[in-house]
């Protein structure tokens, strides 16, 4: 649902609920009661289910998880000028959509998908707030890369299959899809975010206090 | 307190709530998201509480 919809929506129930607050006495006729439900429990439901979806859907747009600080410099990795480096390779191919870049790999696309990404999510707020933020090079996964992400867009692809990288071992391909080896193993593709590397990088692309192309 | 006035209390909480609801929505932050569900969300619902309340408390003298 379109932002400029919802806040209608929502500014809509906020006007009558004050409507039904100053002229409470309208309660009193059976067309008055119909308004109140409506203005005191339909549309306030209604308005805050829709916002609450909004929010839900901004929170997977790659400018939100860039608009903590801690995230800047893996928000500048995605513009490596080497396409050895996984995220940026993705990125700048558009192998993600870039709006949703973070969220497209650091989700899972199982059913709850969404929501465990997004106590993960008040969890960094926890520690943004409350803890101690630790330095961008210490920042780890919670548990290692599951394959199944990688596997959500790549398995059945013709180059996943058939490139010989993937034919090293007899069995590789088969211990990848049950997730016995993972894609980001050492010697496989294991150059990541790798931010360490930031301050020596050449960038691809319009960067944070970068333009070089 | 006469059902009215419970009324107009509950509607004044709810305003309250979304208008809290209104503005988590316009910047993006993730500060934005807790303030919608940690403070508007449950402001709004405990006005919608009282409303439902207040219609009981209301129907409650004329049902005995």
């Amino acid at each position: 649902m379109p932002l400029s919809i919802v806040l209608t929506l929502i500014a809509l129930g906020l006007a009558l609920a004050l409507f039904v607050g100053f002229r409470a006495n309208i309660t009193r006729t059976r067309e008055g009661k119909m308004l109140a439900f409506v203005a005191l429990l339909v549309l306030p439901v209604v308005a805050a289910w829709s916002g609450f979806d909004e929010h839900m859907e901004r929170a997977t747009s790659t400018q939100f998880c860039l608009s903590c600080h801690v995230m800047s410099q893996f928000g500048q990795s995605l513009h490596y000028d080497d396409i050895s480096y996984i995220p940026a390779l993705h990125y700048e191919n558009n192998f993600v959509p870039r709006e949703h870049a973070c969220y497209t790999c650091h989700t899972d696309y199982g059913m709850f998908g969404t929501e465990k990404a997004k106590i993960n999510g008040l969890h960094h707020i926890v520690v943004q707030y409350l803890g101690t933020v630790p330095k961008p090079e210490n920042i780890r996964l919670y548990q290692p890369f599951p394959n199944a992400t990688c596997l959500h867009c790549h398995l059945g692809a013709r180059k996943f299959e058939e490139v010989n990288g993937h034919h090293k071992m007899p069995d590789m391909l088969e211990k990848v899809k049950s997730g016995q080896l993972s894609c980001i193993s050492s010697g496989c593709h294991d150059t990541v975010h790798e931010v360490g590397d930031l301050k020596d990088a050449k960038f691809w692309g319009a960067v944070q206090g970068t333009q070089s192309k | 307190m006469t059902v009215e006035a419970k009324i107009r209390r509950a509607s004044l909480i709810i305003a309250a709530g979304l208008f809290l609801q209104f503005l988590s929505l316009l910047p993006l932050h993730p500060l934005a998201f807790i303030a919608f569900v940690g403070i508007g969300v449950p402001v709004m619902a405990v006005g919608v509480i009282l409303f439902l309340l207040s219609l009981v408390s209301d129907a409650e003298p004329s049902g005995k």
